[in-house]
């Protein structure tokens, strides 16, 4: 007697034996985990698990016939072991981000700075002139002194530009191609 | 002796990966396939070993425009993901068979050269060297 479990996998039901489960999990994950640094991870994990339904399927796996280990030992004959994916030179563009994830964002720019850099990232967001924050600032210094904590608190809350995504956002407002 | 077939081995898996990116464009010019259509024929012609090999391309040629897909629902199992060329992808084809046709001119060129200058004892010769 064996204890079995259900699984979907997109969205067909398969009634999987405990071990086989545990054997499929582990080479789904291991493929994901090699995938993880290329852009098409998602996308190409499920077609394996596309390829891993009709095999199943083509196996004989029902409602009645349990799926069980030899047939994910030849699921992982067949499609090969989680080593052959994520060589493929082509894959890494590490540098590249797709267009969603860049946004403008106000980032100070460690290059382009008067004393904190603040007016320059406002102003490079705005697309406006940084003399004329400079000029606020220095104007509220002097009436009153709240430019300086304006200024102080401003600089705390900017996050400065360091990541390689916010270095990306950063050139592309500068040369225009984030609107 | 081990190296020198480690080189070649290395060789070999380089020409295949470039080789491999063609095939699956000459096979879509045919008609539009799905993925195991791909596969089946990859394997029939021993270009491919294990599946998973395939994947990975399919989707850089998707994201590189050469390639676009669409589903379908299939008799039984999962949706079937059709690929089809792009405009892109028959450019590509077609710049790839001329590098082809140019390529087996080219080394038949050399290796009929090396025929002609070369006699059988010293092929021979070279052969039990390794």
């Amino acid at each position: 007697m064996k204890t079995t479990l259900t699984v979907n996998i997109l969205d067909s039901i398969f009634v999987i034996d405990n071990d086989a489960y545990d054997l499929l999990k582990t080479y789904l994950d291991a493929i994901e985990a090699r995938l993880k640094e290329s852009q098409v991870s998602t996308e190409t994990i499920k077609d394996i698990e596309a390829r891993v339904s009709e095999l199943f399927i083509q196996m004989g796996a029902s409602s009645v016939r349990v799926v069980n280990i030899g047939m994910v030992r030849e699921i992982i004959r067949v499609i090969g072991s989680p080593e052959i994916f994520g060589d493929d030179s082509f894959n890494r563009h590490s540098s590249s981000f797709s267009r969603a994830e860049l946004k403008r964002k106000i980032l100070r720019d460690p290059e382009n700075r008067t004393i904190g850099g603040v007016c320059y990232a406002i102003s490079l967001y705005l697309k406006v002139d940084p003399t004329l924050f400079k000029i606020l600032f220095i104007l509220a210094a002097i009436f009153g002194g709240s430019g300086v904590l304006a200024y102080f608190i401003l600089w705390i809350v900017i996050p400065a530009a360091k990541t390689p995504l916010d270095l990306e956002i950063l050139t592309g407002m500068k040369n225009g191609t984030i609107e | 002796m081990l190296n020198k077939n480690n080189q070649a081995d290395n060789i070999q898996a380089q020409m295949r990966k470039g080789v491999l990116e063609y095939c699956i464009l000459a096979i879509l010019s045919r008609s539009d396939c799905y993925t195991s259509e791909i596969l089946s024929e990859l394997k029939s012609s021993n270009m491919i070993v294990v599946e998973g090999t395939l994947y990975p391309i399919l989707t850089r040629q998707k994201n590189q425009g050469l390639l676009s897909y669409r589903w379908e629902e299939s008799p039984q199992g999962p949706p079937r993901k059709y690929y089809t060329l792009t405009r892109d992808g028959w450019i590509a084809l077609h710049k790839l068979d001329e590098t082809w046709n140019s390529l087996v001119s080219q080394i038949s060129q050399i290796r009929q050269n090396n025929n002609e200058q070369n006699s059988p004892e010293q092929i021979n010769q070279e052969q039990n060297n390794y």
